[in-house]
């Protein structure tokens, strides 16, 4: 084994030490995935197929060839070129991480903190095809959905949302993020992208967020900070949690512009940490339908920080 | 004729031993580099209808990379098959072990593993999730990797280091969307 070999069997083991519990479920996830019975079996007839055609073929050629010498000659004069094999094409780069705008020392319980700088507020105009927010002042994190599993909406919940075109268009806008469901009878549906992807994201060098939406229908919108998450799943509250701070517009039928201010959001259920908003300690940007308000069909677009005014 | 017919089943035995010895892995590979399981089965045997037509151009100790390079290339093109047809049903995933025996709370588990597994992989670029699909998932040795794939044992670490960042990253952030999609109220 040469130093190279060496290295890189040293880093395997470090890996595999320091694997985290979700990092190895994961992988052993991967381990225990196996075809259906049989499939081996098919795999193994078609190409035995494959073979004895390939044979078939052959003899044929060696019958045919004294028949064919004659316009052998010929023929090769039009033989086709050879078919290339073209090499599987390199997928698309993934954009890299976008680089954090300077990060001081992290609050004790934010284990990763980026802080806006309030010069980019433009959160998401959904004119890209993907489910990826603007990487734009330190923000990363991607669109989805969720609900309460006791209804149906589209997209379904627990998938990645994609900008939909928005019919005859809004303006010079021509994307939105569009979903719709019937009856949920528990908490409702959520939509919502994280801003600093696992960390916190401090926004207080904004005001607030301001958005086109229309439904008809109430809407809430909110900020879900790492002090309301259950510490089940990394946040930081024991009891009474998701208690999201948030404001409930009205929509009309029709797009319209909403403006909501940091003071505006409220939680608005009793109980569970903590009771101020802090926008230095947010997770994520959502937008829901309570349960009492579905059926829903709601356009957002143009989703945007308030800048902050002198 | 003799000759011609043991030929042929020179040729039936080396490929059955090729099946035999691959298929799991091949499986394995479709899977990861994306293709569903409802669709796995048949592009594991597209990779292998492959292999048989190019049995006699095979050269004996390549063949594990070569059934690699189809699989990417057979999934990549099932990949956008699919995209194609946006009314194929949702994605399953067979919770099938092979194996090991789970039980059945820990098969609900794992199942959802992989679902966020394949989210994660999806997002990488190909040349980093090629060489974490082999050394993580299918726990090939670097050099054996480097061999598989035709680059330098250094390139491979490289991208491993990569890839490995790009794992520990995407599992962090699912753990945060669980955070978020776990409300009750």
């Amino acid at each position: 084994m040469n130093d190279d070999e060496d290295r890189a069997a040293r880093e395997t083991n470090a890996a595999a030490e320091d694997r985290t519990a979700e990092e190895a479920l994961l992988i052993r996830s991967a381990r225990l995935d196996a075809a259906r019975d049989g499939a081996k079996e098919r795999a193994l007839a078609a190409g035995l197929d494959a073979l004895a055609h390939q044979q078939g073929s052959r003899q044929k050629t060696v019958l045919s060839l004294a028949v064919l010498a004659a316009a052998a000659g010929a023929a090769l004069l039009f033989a086709p070129k050879p078919v290339a094999v073209t090499p599987e094409p390199p997928a698309a780069p993934t954009s890299p991480p976008s680089v954090a705008p300077a990060v001081p020392p992290a609050p004790a319980s934010c284990p990763e903190l980026v802080i806006a700088r309030g010069n980019a507020p433009l959160i998401e105009d959904f004119e890209k095809k993907d489910s990826r927010v603007l990487e734009l002042d330190g923000r990363a994190g991607g669109w989805m959905t969720y609900d309460d599993g006791t209804g149906k909406q589209s997209p379904p919940g627990r998938s990645a949302l994609f900008p939909s075109r928005i019919p005859g268009g809004r303006g010079k806008s021509q994307h939105g993020l569009h979903v719709s469901g019937g009856k949920f009878t528990l908490w409702g549906v959520t939509l919502g992208a994280e801003l600093a992807d696992a960390g916190c994201y401090d926004a207080s060098a904004y005001a607030g967020v301001e958005f086109w939406a229309k439904g008809p229908g109430n809407l809430r919108v909110g900020f879900q900070m790492i002090d309301v998450q259950d510490v089940k799943y990394g946040g930081l509250c024991a009891k009474d949690c998701y208690n999201t701070h948030r404001a409930v517009v009205a929509l009309g039928k029709t797009f319209e512009r909403y403006a909501v201010r940091w003071e505006e959001l409220r939680q608005l259920y009793p109980g569970g940490p903590p009771t101020v908003f802090d926008p230095r300690r947010v997770r994520f940007i959502e937008f829901g339908v309570a349960a009492g308000d579905t059926p829903f069909d709601l356009w957002i677009d143009d989703v945007s920080f308030l800048p902050r005014t002198p | 004729m003799g000759t011609s017919s043991s030929k042929e089943m020179a040729r039936a035995a080396r490929f059955r031993d090729l099946v035999d010895a691959h298929f799991a892995f091949v499986w394995r590979c479709v899977r990861r580099f994306g293709v569903p399981a409802s669709d796995a089965d048949d592009a594991a045997q597209e990779v292998f209808v492959v292999a048989a037509r190019k049995l006699d151009s095979l050269e004996s100790g390549r063949e594990k990379a070569f059934l690699f390079a189809t699989a990417l290339r057979v999934a990549s093109t099932a990949r956008r098959t699919r995209r194609r047809h946006p009314e194929d049903p949702a994605d399953t995933i067979d919770a099938r072990p092979s194996a090991e025996q789970p039980t059945a709370e820990e098969l609900a588990e794992l199942v959802e593993a992989r679902a966020h597994l394949q989210e994660i992989l999806d997002g990488m670029a190909v040349e980093q999730r090629a060489v974490f699909v082999l050394a993580e998932l299918e726990e090939t040795p670097v050099r054996e990797i480097a061999d598989l794939l035709g680059l330098p044992l250094g390139t491979v670490s490289s991208r491993l280091r990569t890839a490995r960042e790009a794992f520990a990253q995407g599992v962090k952030r699912h753990g945060a969307r669980e955070a978020f999609s776990r409300r009750t109220r």
